[in-house]
């Protein structure tokens, strides 16, 4: 009952004591993905809660065909591309009312100074901009450069989290590091004015 | 400083990320999280049971109202008797 695949076991029939046990060997990673995604601490621990509410009901769903860390990555990175497409939909729903009420306009969801709170203390003004500018990303993009420059995965590994090829990963990586520079140019200039 | 070594310098700083740590308690919320929703289960479980309960009870009823009324008044078809020897035996 000790490795990570047999809490799995544990876990399909109801023994939450094994699921504590996975909880403490996977929550930091968790956590850590879904932040640098969502940028936000607060909704950050919420998902990371769900991710494990999830891994409890789906339990019957690990085949055991990759790692289980894979599939906890692939649960958690969902969930976290789910939150944004949701906070998305409320951006836009507060831009429509702002339309016909110029009083409720008010801009809900913004963190221009996103801090990571596992930057260490001579990156955090580095740190800032990075976060900032990976927010600026597609979905798909900031998903796997999330994955491999912060969680330090091996491409093949995202390649599964995200089911998709090896060579669309390594693609989406490269658009992701052109696009971060076009951004990064943006700030420095906006810097220097 | 330079644009293009500035660049670099925030993009070399993803490998100052380290861990960052989830909350102490998430263990204690999740399976908080996972007895509410046990509890919420068992409560519609109940709910819906006794609404069947009811619903069962009340089509008994219906059929039972339904199979001892006689419209005696519009039913001219039937011819209702009644054996008096039967009634009164003596």
């Amino acid at each position: 009952m000790e490795s990570p695949e047999n809490w799995i076991e544990e876990i399909r029939k109801g023994n939450q004591n094994a699921l504590s046990k996975l909880i403490v060997e996977f929550q930091d990673r968790v956590f850590n993905s879904v932040i640098s995604i969502v940028q936000n601490p607060e909704d950050a621990q919420e998902i990371t809660q769900d991710v494990f509410i999830e891994v409890y009901h789906s339990a019957d769903k690990f085949r055991g065909d990759s790692k289980l860390s894979t599939w906890i990555y692939r649960i958690a990175n969902n969930k976290a591309l789910d939150h944004l497409r949701k906070k998305k939909r409320k951006k836009r729903f507060a831009f429509i009312t702002s339309l016909f009420d110029p009083h409720s306009g008010e801009q809900v969801f913004d963190q221009p100074n996103f801090e990571h709170p596992g930057v260490i203390l001579e990156q955090k003004e580095n740190a800032k901009y990075l976060f900032a500018a990976i927010d600026k990303l597609s979905a798909k993009q900031k998903q796997a450069y999330v994955l491999n420059k912060i969680e330090g995965l091996p491409n093949k590994e995202i390649a599964e989290i995200m089911d998709m090829s090896l060579s669309s990963i390594d693609s989406l990586l490269h658009r992701a590091k052109g696009s971060l520079r076009k951004e990064l140019e943006g700030f420095y200039n906006k810097m220097k004015d | 400083m330079k644009k293009e070594t500035w660049i670099q310098d925030v993009l070399e700083s993803s490998k100052g990320v380290k861990s960052a740590m989830a909350n102490p308690f998430t263990t204690t919320r999740v399976l908080a999280n996972l007895t509410e929703e046990q509890t919420q289960i068992k409560r519609w479980q109940l709910s819906l049971s006794v609404a069947c309960l009811l619903l069962v009870l009340f089509s008994v009823i219906q059929i039972n109202q339904n199979d001892i009324s006689i419209d005696f008044e519009n039913d001219t078809k039937t011819s209702y008797s009644v054996n008096y020897s039967q009634l009164y035996p003596y």
